[in-house]
């Protein structure tokens, strides 16, 4: 399904209601505004320079999965959700990052990018990282959730992110941007989440599956995980 | 009381960022924070409270870090290099 342009509270909402549906999806978004979101264990004031965010109206908020902090812009997002009995994932968490990214790799590769796994969790192209993902499992429910840049604006995201010392900011923005790429960088045209979703569409694609759409019961949880647990300071400040 | 932090990178792994109130070499209360996957996640604040009053001493540590995330599957960190990170407290003071 595909979910189009949501706030990141509203984004994990969503994530979170499917999972607990126990409903296997696959699921595209993107994020309006443009959002950091931080990993479960992350201290958001350790990560994020709030008042910078504040300014810029960029959202941020604290995710259901572990991992890193992510600057959402240009990107198209995407969430699989299966039963952690499914054959097609390990029971090993290690295992099953790459076989999940493996078709996103495929996906990257219908568009004619040299993707390739890189444990833990990344998806590289010529040596750089265009993919992050993150998993978790509750309920008997796997969720990984991931991002493949579609473009990216290495700057923007050191500016809303605090760095361990300021006077090493612009060397870090550098290295930054000789680790980072973007789909458009590597092809050289721009692609749009369009494009790139149909690639990961038909790689993912097993068996019998459908288009289709949040369920009435998916969309009410997901309105109330918004105000009850994503949009409320208790969750975003918890560490 | 004395504000102690840690960050330590775990070879080949994520980061584990520690922040505690040390008396002497006790654990007043500790705050562990950084990008590393850890399930069930809810186990990390039970392990902050275990580690509450104790002794930074490695045994006493293993004993309560193996103890409260056993049945945890851990990525990009382990039992081990939690121990190691909150052994490093005690030279970090602010």
């Amino acid at each position: 399904m595909d979910t189009g342009k949501n706030s990141a509270a509203m984004n994990m909402a969503i994530d979170e209601a499917v999972m607990l549906s126990g409903m296997p999806t696959l699921r595209f978004y993107e994020w309006s505004p443009p959002a950091i979101t931080l990993g479960y264990f992350q201290g958001i004031e350790q990560e994020v320079d709030l008042a910078k965010c504040a300014q810029m109206g960029i959202d941020v908020v604290r995710r259901l999965t572990g991992g890193g902090a992510v600057f959402h812009e240009t990107e198209l997002t995407y969430s699989l959700i299966l039963p952690e009995k499914s054959k097609l994932v390990s029971h090993n968490i290690l295992e099953s990052y790459g076989q999940i990214c493996s078709f996103v790799i495929e996906g990257l590769r219908k568009l004619g990018l040299q993707a390739e796994f890189k444990p833990i969790n990344d998806i590289i192209v010529n040596g750089r990282k265009i993919s992050g993902n993150a998993q978790t499992r509750r309920g008997g429910m796997i969720l990984q959730h991931g991002t493949i840049l579609l473009d990216v604006d290495v700057k923007k995201m050191f500016s809303l992110l605090k760095v361990p010392d300021e006077k090493i900011r612009d060397k870090m923005i550098t290295a930054a941007e000789e680790r980072v790429t973007s789909v458009s960088k590597e092809l050289g045209t721009t692609k749009g989440f369009k494009e790139v979703r149909l690639a990961l569409i038909s790689a993912f694609e097993l068996g019998t599956t459908k288009a289709g759409q949040l369920s009435q019961p998916e969309m009410q949880k997901a309105k109330e995980l918004l105000k009850q647990k994503y949009s409320t300071r208790e969750w975003n400040f918890m560490r | 009381m004395e504000l102690h932090e840690v960050d330590y990178k775990v070879p080949e792994g994520k980061l584990v960022r520690l922040r505690a109130q040390l008396d002497g070499d006790k654990l007043c209360s500790v705050t562990i924070t950084g990008d590393f996957f850890l399930y069930p996640e809810e186990r990390i604040a039970e392990l902050e409270k275990a580690l509450a009053g104790k002794r930074l001493e490695k045994v006493t540590l293993q004993k309560i870090v193996s103890q409260t995330l056993s049945n945890c599957q851990m990525v990009g960190v382990s039992p081990e290099e939690f121990v190691i990170a909150l052994l490093r407290l005690q030279k970090d003071s602010l």
